[in-house]
């Protein structure tokens, strides 16, 4: 299982590399393997079933309890099966619409990360992988999205992307974590068995849920990223936009509808998200022109469908939204295929261009047809029973049923509408004589997939016994927490879902004939507006951006001496506020040992330091300044001889020296020498030096009073030769007792070496210019 | 600071800086010395040639090699601390060789630790001398 799940990156890395030797064979073979993988997963059909589910489990990380469990249920097959059989079907029909691409083989990469994290998402029983694979599908969609990276708007529409879904994605985690700690466990089986409608968080974790489900799923007001990332190539578009990545808010709301079902924000909230964006999806998709555009915002719609049908949360309900999930993936995954033919062979993807290519590409305009019935819910497809199943669930939800009734018939008579444009418009009707005169049919790996996908809505229409016995019914099951089953009949009987199917189809086609006043009606929805989310989302940035420039600007003055006040500043006043808040300052002035002077020279450092001190107050030029604080550090340096630490005094001589002479380095580069003639200045200057000294001060104090106390010192002194091999203390400390510090302080010097030879590379450029 | 008599003693101190570096390093366990010490002495020293004769003829004995110190020192010291994890220890445990080598003494990973530190240090301060340094 572990195998199968992390098949997908390895399969990437390999796809990186050798795809550029054997393009064709490579992309066959990848597709073969997908296939095979979706193989795999078929080969669990019958063992999981409505009341048994599968559970795989591998150690990771132990200690955290953050370990690998894949948890195979109806719902989690359901979605796995979707991932692999598309993966393979849009691989293979990859294979052709990316042939002759510079850098096809990052394309087939960043599509078997996808593929691979999508099926870890969906299998995942602990909430926290949820989480991790749930960013990988985020970040190989910007990797995708921005494929044609030569393309600013590729690039901007990639970064949007990215930030509105991996931001959703973190507000998940926030959420997720919650349930974890409100639950007491992070694996899923235990958590879908719990509770939550007594928890104190529950708001907050329905908001965060809500965040991550409705960025991924483009949901209003987050749905502006999706018909932007038609960016991608159009491959990308079927299988990540349409198909899966999507659908992967969806199946996180279908995931925990256990948990939540009932509870009244729930419900609502999902309700009444979930119609405006399928009215908001449905009208705007009738204005566009070009055909990826058209079926994005198609996909936001019916992904706000499914969100409404979870929402209604009764068993025929939650029924529908899964129908129609499958519906959905197939006939969308088909058109956008179809689009991206048009594109490919015909030139062009704009509706008001294409026309009567039938006759040019028959088999792509008949998976158009078929596609497009099923999106029109024609009987006998399978999107006439999904059409079914939706309006009998609204006209029989517990609340709001004429208002939902209402909203699914206008976006279902939309829909009949654009699926006519799309189908008949492009591929009947008037020829322009330019684009029909290039236009050619799509080799064969080009229209197999989407005439596979379109054809098999029309077979599960008729033949559908073992979907719905062996997937749908389990999968239904999983996301309302009881035994379910499902039928999927074509016809059942004269009611009124029938005639009002039938009403659709009818003002569907009508709205067809009569869509230039439509469009005319709804002019005022094109108009340039400022308070779009999409024009809030660029102005977060732009705020985001001036803020990070004033918070620079405010905290990297660029003068040395206001980072030094900031940084002792700081120091002092945080040491100095943990010493009041514990109490740790000393009742008294400690005995320190008496200071035994022998020897006259004994006090000749204290001359050195004096004549230091006294010449640096006094001098006019910075290079006596420079050696008078050397000769103050020389004088320091030979106490500690006095005083037994050979290696520190060593230590301080030398860096002493070494930093005088860097100095003399640059000394002639350094502007002309002034005194600081600001009054309240020196004052503030005076005043943080008073109170550094006597912070050191009191602090030496405090390690002389603790200092028998923590027995670090004996511990060192008595195991140094031992343990450590050596007899001097201090280099064993720092190469053995305490080498981690040593490697953190190293590693620091050598970014720190880094940072002055890049900044000095900067000086110099901009000196050139 | 182009005099002559400092230009003159620099290029015959040099090695001499460079062997008491070596034997600040190596006495550096058991009495006052180690890496960083030892680093410190060589690049006073390399300081005194680039101011008495110039960056030029400085580069000309060191050209990139300040880098690849770095490198390896970074790498030495990673070895050192991942060592004890291939013998199935803790992190920057110390292993040692237990037979005594003629004229260096003892071996083992806490030596190759403070060689690591002593390349850091002396390339550290060396690509800062260099960059910084325009005659």
């Amino acid at each position: 299982m572990l195998a199968a799940i992390l098949g997908g990156y390895l399969l990437a890395i390999v796809s990186l590399f050798f795809y550029q030797r054997a393009p064709q064979f490579t992309s066959y073979l990848i597709s073969l393997l997908v296939a095979g993988l979706a193989a795999y997963f078929f080969s669990f059909w019958g063992e999981v079933t409505a009341d048994d589910a599968l559970v795989f489990s591998y150690s990771w990380v132990n200690t955290l309890e953050v370990n690998l469990h894949f948890y195979l249920d109806g719902l989690s097959l359901f979605f796995v099966l979707l991932i692999t059989t598309f993966g393979a079907v849009i691989l293979f029909y990859s294979s052709g619409y990316m042939r002759g691409e510079a850098y096809a083989n990052r394309f087939f990469a960043y599509m078997l990360i996808f593929m691979a994290s999508m099926i870890g998402l969906v299998l995942s029983a602990n909430i926290i992988q949820i989480y991790v694979f749930w960013e990988l599908t985020s970040i190989s969609s910007f990797l995708l999205i921005a494929y044609k990276s030569q393309s600013a708007d590729a690039r901007k529409s990639a970064l949007q992307a990215l930030l509105v879904t991996a931001g959703g994605g973190l507000a998940l985690l926030a959420g997720l974590i919650l349930i974890g700690l409100e639950s007491g466990s992070w694996y899923l089986p235990d958590i879908l068995e719990h509770d939550l409608s007594q928890s104190a968080y529950l708001p907050a974790i329905l908001v965060l849920l809500f965040l991550g489900a409705f960025t991924k799923s483009a949901q209003f007001p987050f749905h502006f990223w999706l018909p932007n990332a038609m960016e991608a190539p159009t491959p990308v578009s079927a299988y990540l936009h349409s198909a899966t990545m999507v659908k992967a808010g969806i199946f996180l709301l279908f995931r925990f509808n256990p948990v939540f079902e009932g509870i009244e924000y729930w419900q609502q909230t999902l309700m009444i998200v979930g119609s405006a964006t399928m009215l908001m999806g449905a009208v705007l998709a009738m204005l566009q022109k070009d055909l990826k555009k058209i079926l994005a915002y198609v996909t936001i719609s019916t992904l706000g469908l499914m969100v409404a049908a979870i929402g209604i949360g009764t068993d025929a309900a939650l029924k529908a939204g899964l129908v129609y999930l499958l519906v959905h993936a197939l006939y969308k995954g088909s058109m956008f295929m179809i689009a991206g033919n048009a594109d490919h062979e015909a030139g062009t993807k704009d509706i008001r261009k294409l026309g009567g290519l039938a006759k040019k590409m028959p088999f792509t305009a008949a998976a158009a047809v078929l596609s497009g019935l099923s999106m029109a819910g024609f009987p006998p497809l399978l999107g006439f029973i999904g059409k079914e199943k939706l309006y009998e669930a609204s006209m029989h939800a517990p609340s709001f049923e004429i208002l939902l009734t209402g909203a699914f018939f206008i976006s279902s008579v939309l829909y009949v509408c654009i699926a006519i444009i799309l189908a008949y418009g492009a591929f009947f009707g008037n020829a322009n004589a330019q684009v029909y005169e290039k236009a050619h049919e799509a080799p064969f790996s080009m229209w197999f997939g989407p005439l596979l996908l379109a054809s098999a809505g029309l077979l599960f229409g008729f033949f559908n016994y073992p979907l719905s016995e062996g997937i749908l019914g389990p999968a239904v099951s999983s996301i309302a927490g009881n035994s379910l089953s499902i039928d999927l009949k074509l016809w059942h009987g004269f009611s009124w879902v029938l005639l009002l199917s039938v009403v659709t189809l009818a003002s569907g086609l009508g709205l067809y004939l009569v869509r230039n006043k439509y469009e005319k009606l709804l002019s005022f929805v094109q108009k340039e507006r400022s308070w779009t989310p999409e024009q809030l989302y660029f102005k977060a940035l732009t705020g985001l951006d001036r803020l990070a420039l004033g918070q620079t600007r405010f905290i990297q003055s660029g003068y040395l001496n206001n980072y030094l006040i900031t940084i002792i500043g700081f120091l002092s006043v945080a040491s100095a506020y943990i010493y009041i808040s514990r109490d740790l300052l000393p009742d008294q002035i400690p005995e320190l040992a008496p200071i035994r002077t022998r020897t006259v020279y004994e006090l000749t450092p204290l001359l050195l330091i004096g004549v230091g001190v006294y010449k640096i107050f006094t001098t006019r030029s910075r290079l006596t300044m420079l050696v008078s604080i050397g000769l103050l550090g020389f004088g320091v340096a030979s106490i500690f001889i006095f005083f037994s630490a050979p290696d520190v005094s060593i230590t301080q001589f030398l860096v002493e020296t070494i930093t005088l002479l860097i100095f003399m380095l640059i000394i002639h580069r350094l502007p002309q020498h002034k005194l600081l003639d600001n009054v309240p200045r020196q004052f503030l200057h005076v005043g943080v030096s008073i109170v550094f000294g006597c912070l050191m001060t009191l602090i030496l104090l405090s390690v002389e009073s603790a200092d028998g106390a923590s027995g670090f010192k004996d511990y060192y002194l008595e195991n140094s030769l031992e343990i450590g091999k050596g007899k001097n203390v201090v280099n064993v400390i720092l190469v053995d007792f305490r080498a981690l510090d040593t490697l953190g302080e190293v590693t620091v010097i050598c970014i720190a070496a880094l940072g002055i030879v890049a900044l000095n590379q900067l000086n110099l450029k901009s000196e050139e210019k | 600071m182009r005099t002559l008599l400092l230009a003159t003693a620099i290029r015959l101190l040099l090695p001499v800086f460079f062997l008491f570096s070596l034997y600040m390093f190596f006495r550096g366990h058991d009495l006052p010395g180690g890496g960083f010490i030892a680093a410190l002495v060589l690049a006073i020293g390399v300081l005194f040639h680039l101011l008495a004769l110039g960056k030029q003829k400085t580069l000309r004995l060191f050209g990139n090699s300040t880098y690849w110190m770095i490198a390896l020192g970074l790498l030495a010291i990673i070895g050192a601390a991942f060592f004890g994890i291939f013998k199935g220890g803790a992190m920057l445990e110390a292993y040692w060789i237990q037979a005594k080598i003629p004229f260096i003494g003892k071996l083992g990973t806490p030596i190759l630790f403070d060689a690591g530190v002593y390349l850091v240090v002396l390339g550290v301060s060396l690509t800062i001398a260099f960059a910084l340094f325009e005659d």
